[in-house]
């Protein structure tokens, strides 16, 4: 009878100690199921603040994901070290201070994703917006609060540039209306489209020409021009991000994609803040949804809402919710190991009698170990597809308390700092959990495979060595 | 055939005690041989060494001129030995067949036939049988491996008289039909009466050999 027979036979005819490990192996499979499931699992947000306008979609980027790479690239640079790398910088001064700063390559889309999203069937067109860039209006004046201390200011305007003006946000949304003159459209270079403020106050008109510097050197950098194309009317304003006049809603002029480089001092290095996508037909907007959803971009940089404000984000990108599902994963694996360990260690201490009459069979040790670790796979096989049975539930439940406790986590940091922030974003990040999507794919099915059969080989290994350290008579003494 | 050469065996822990005391015997096929002796007298640890379940401390244990430790333990107790203990000892969750199936690859039934036991006897669980019984399927365990040797530690000593007469009968017919060396480890001085050679050890050596068959003659 061969070693296969014999795990059978002891597997299905030993039905209490069969059952006591399986339902042990059963244990610990749904949670490794659930600490896999856990890294991979998607939290659909929404923030009414942040949507996509009509039958369209936004890409934007995704600010956990930004710190994870920060903090990749400090590694990368190493601890203590001053450079620079992926468009992440540090330098210790000459106080012994750190500086850390971001250019534009490290926060910009890339250009290469939104091409392949652009490309996807159902969309009609895009639009790519740049960041809001405050540079010196060189020959005009802006719009300026007589009464507000403009020393902490830039005292500047904002450039914000666009692929195709007509799909801008603001303009989708009907916050502002073009009067006079005509849109910015992907194929203008150095041209802007100036609010109606700031045309009666210098006045303006289409066709004149606007000149801007980098607003840190006034005196000494170069002078880009751009010519007057429009003039917009506010109609319900535009939101500012910022405090202050230089982000107040007259001082923002529409540009062509390159130009805010430009003044900035960044030629050549852009830096695009979101992407808009139009859907052809609104009946296929899931259906697209579904599509850009599996094109083949690193997803985790970026956030991606629909027209309801909804937001698919990676568990990576979700606080602290990948690091709580690998101490899960690592925390149910050594406990795993060591209660199989010793559940196998009581099932030996109970074989020795039959143990001792293999070895009198002239069975060697090596074998008799083999036996038992077949007999392990043979109880972990039933239980592990009992676990991926149970693991949708187990694993949503588990998610479910992670992100709560997140979100609890979170809620509690935002009111501690509340009182804190003097300068920051005047858009509130009203950011709220509507589901959350825990997938078991064939990856999570096969790591968590692993990861069981890995900790049944390990801890029947290790309860096995006191079989391979004794002497055949030891064992038979005790036998009788 | 099975041959002790001036073996010494002591445990490492206690040095000062030795179990067997530089003893040499040869046992030869055809013969049914009776260990006795009292308790710690070394019969146990004799068997043990002969079953090559471990290694003496001096001197060497030969199979047909050839040291056991040569062809490997695991290799001498699968190819030239067969065990029977007092308890039986046979896996618990197998049938008798089964059991018998472990020893080798002779017809399991038929061996099992010979020791008595029925088919539906034999197709049961193994516990559910009779000690004689289960002695029976131990002992057909121990032919099924075809091995020249078989040793037996106590094998009568859980039975009643009239099992324990049956069991003796079928170890002599091995030794003298089968032509095995058959070797038993005794308290029993009856049992041993019926052995062709009677070996008494104590204090670790060989007091006394009785070979009866050379007495009759």
């Amino acid at each position: 009878m061969n070693v296969f027979g014999l795990s059978i036979r002891s597997v299905l005819r030993k039905r209490a100690k069969t059952i006591l490990l399986m339902l042990i192996i059963f244990i610990t499979s749904v949670f490794i199921f659930a600490g896999w499931a856990c890294k991979s699992a998607s939290i659909q947000t929404q923030n009414e603040s942040k949507q996509a306008i009509g039958a369209s979609f936004r890409l934007e980027e995704n600010e956990a994901n930004r710190h994870v790479r920060m903090e990749e690239f400090s590694e990368q640079i190493g601890m203590g070290i001053s450079g620079s790398a992926g468009g992440y910088h540090k330098e210790q001064t000459a106080l012994g201070e750190w500086m850390v700063w971001t250019d534009n390559s490290f926060e910009t889309l890339l250009m290469e994703d939104i091409l392949k999203i652009a490309e996807v069937d159902g969309i009609e067109a895009y639009n790519i917006t740049t960041a809001n860039t405050v540079v010196n209006p060189v020959n005009f004046e802006r719009i300026e609060d007589k009464d507000v201390d403009q020393s902490s200011d830039q005292q500047g305007v904002s450039l914000r540039g666009n692929l195709c003006m007509e799909l801008d946000f603001d303009v989708q949304k009907g916050n502002i209306e073009v009067n006079e003159g005509r849109m910015i459209t992907p194929e203008d270079t150095d041209v802007c489209v100036i609010s109606r403020e700031i045309a009666d106050l210098n006045g303006l008109q289409v066709g004149d020409i606007l000149e801007f510097n980098n607003w840190k050197e006034r005196e000494t950098s170069t002078v880009y021009q751009a010519e007057v194309v429009g003039i917009y009317d506010s109609v319900s304003g535009i939101t500012p991000i910022m405090y202050g006049d230089s982000y107040r809603s007259e001082n923002i002029i529409f540009t062509d994609l390159s130009f805010p480089e430009k003044p900035e001092g960044n030629e050549g290095s852009p830096l695009y803040q979101y992407a808009t996508f139009v859907v052809e037909n609104v009946d296929e907007y899931e259906t697209v949804k579904k599509r850009i959803q599996a094109v083949d971009i690193g997803w985790e940089r970026y956030d991606f809402l629909d027209n309801t404000g909804m937001s698919d984000t990676m568990t990576e990108n979700f606080g602290e919710l990948e690091k709580m599902s690998s101490l899960i994963l690592i925390l149910v694996c050594i406990s795993g190991i060591i209660i199989i360990c010793l559940v196998f260690l009581f099932w030996l201490k109970g074989r020795g009698h039959e143990i001792g009459i293999y070895l009198s069979l002239g069975r060697t040790k090596y074998s008799i170990v083999m036996q038992m670790l077949l007999e392990g796979v043979l109880v972990g096989c039933v239980a592990f597809l009992l676990a991926a049975a149970a693991s949708p539930v187990v694993s949503k439940g588990v998610v479910g308390y992670l992100v709560d406790y997140q979100t609890q986590l979170q809620a509690e940091d935002d009111q501690l700092n509340s009182n804190m922030v003097l300068n920051g974003s005047l858009e509130n990040d009203n950011t709220e959990i509507v589901g959350v999507t825990v997938e078991i794919s064939g990856d999570v099915i096969c790591l968590s495979g692993i990861s069981v059969l890995g900790i049944i080989t390990v801890a029947i290994t290790l309860s096995c060595i006191s079989i391979m350290v004794q002497k055949p008579k030891e064992i038979l003494s005790r036998m009788s | 055939m099975l041959e002790v050469k001036n073996v010494m065996y002591y445990y490492k822990s206690e040095k000062d005690k030795v179990i067997l005391n530089h003893i040499s015997y040869s046992f030869e096929e055809g013969k049914m041989y009776a260990v006795l002796g009292t308790s710690g007298s070394g019969k146990t640890t004799l068997l043990s060494l002969l079953a090559g379940l471990d290694v003496p401390v001096e001197g060497e244990i030969c199979m047909n001129g050839v040291n056991i430790m040569q062809k490997g333990l695991n290799g001498h107790r699968k190819e030239n030995i067969s065990l029977v203990f007092q308890n039986y000892n046979l896996i618990d969750y197998l049938t008798p067949v089964e059991n018998v199936r472990l020893g080798g690859k002779e017809d399991a039934m038929e061996l099992l036939r010979s020791m008595g036991l029925d088919e539906t006897q034999s197709r049961r669980n193994v516990m559910q049988l009779s000690g004689g019984q289960q002695q029976r399927v131990a002992i057909a365990r121990a032919l099924a491996s075809n091995a020249p040797v078989l040793l037996a530690d106590e094998p009568t000593g859980n039975l009643d008289e009239d099992t324990a007469n049956e069991i003796i009968d079928i170890f002599w017919g091995l030794a003298h039909e089968k032509k095995k060396c058959v070797i038993i480890v005794t308290h029993s001085k009856e049992l041993a009466q019926k052995a062709d050679v009677i070996l008494t050890l104590k204090k670790g050596t060989v007091v006394e050999t009785k070979d009866i068959t050379l007495e009759e003659k």
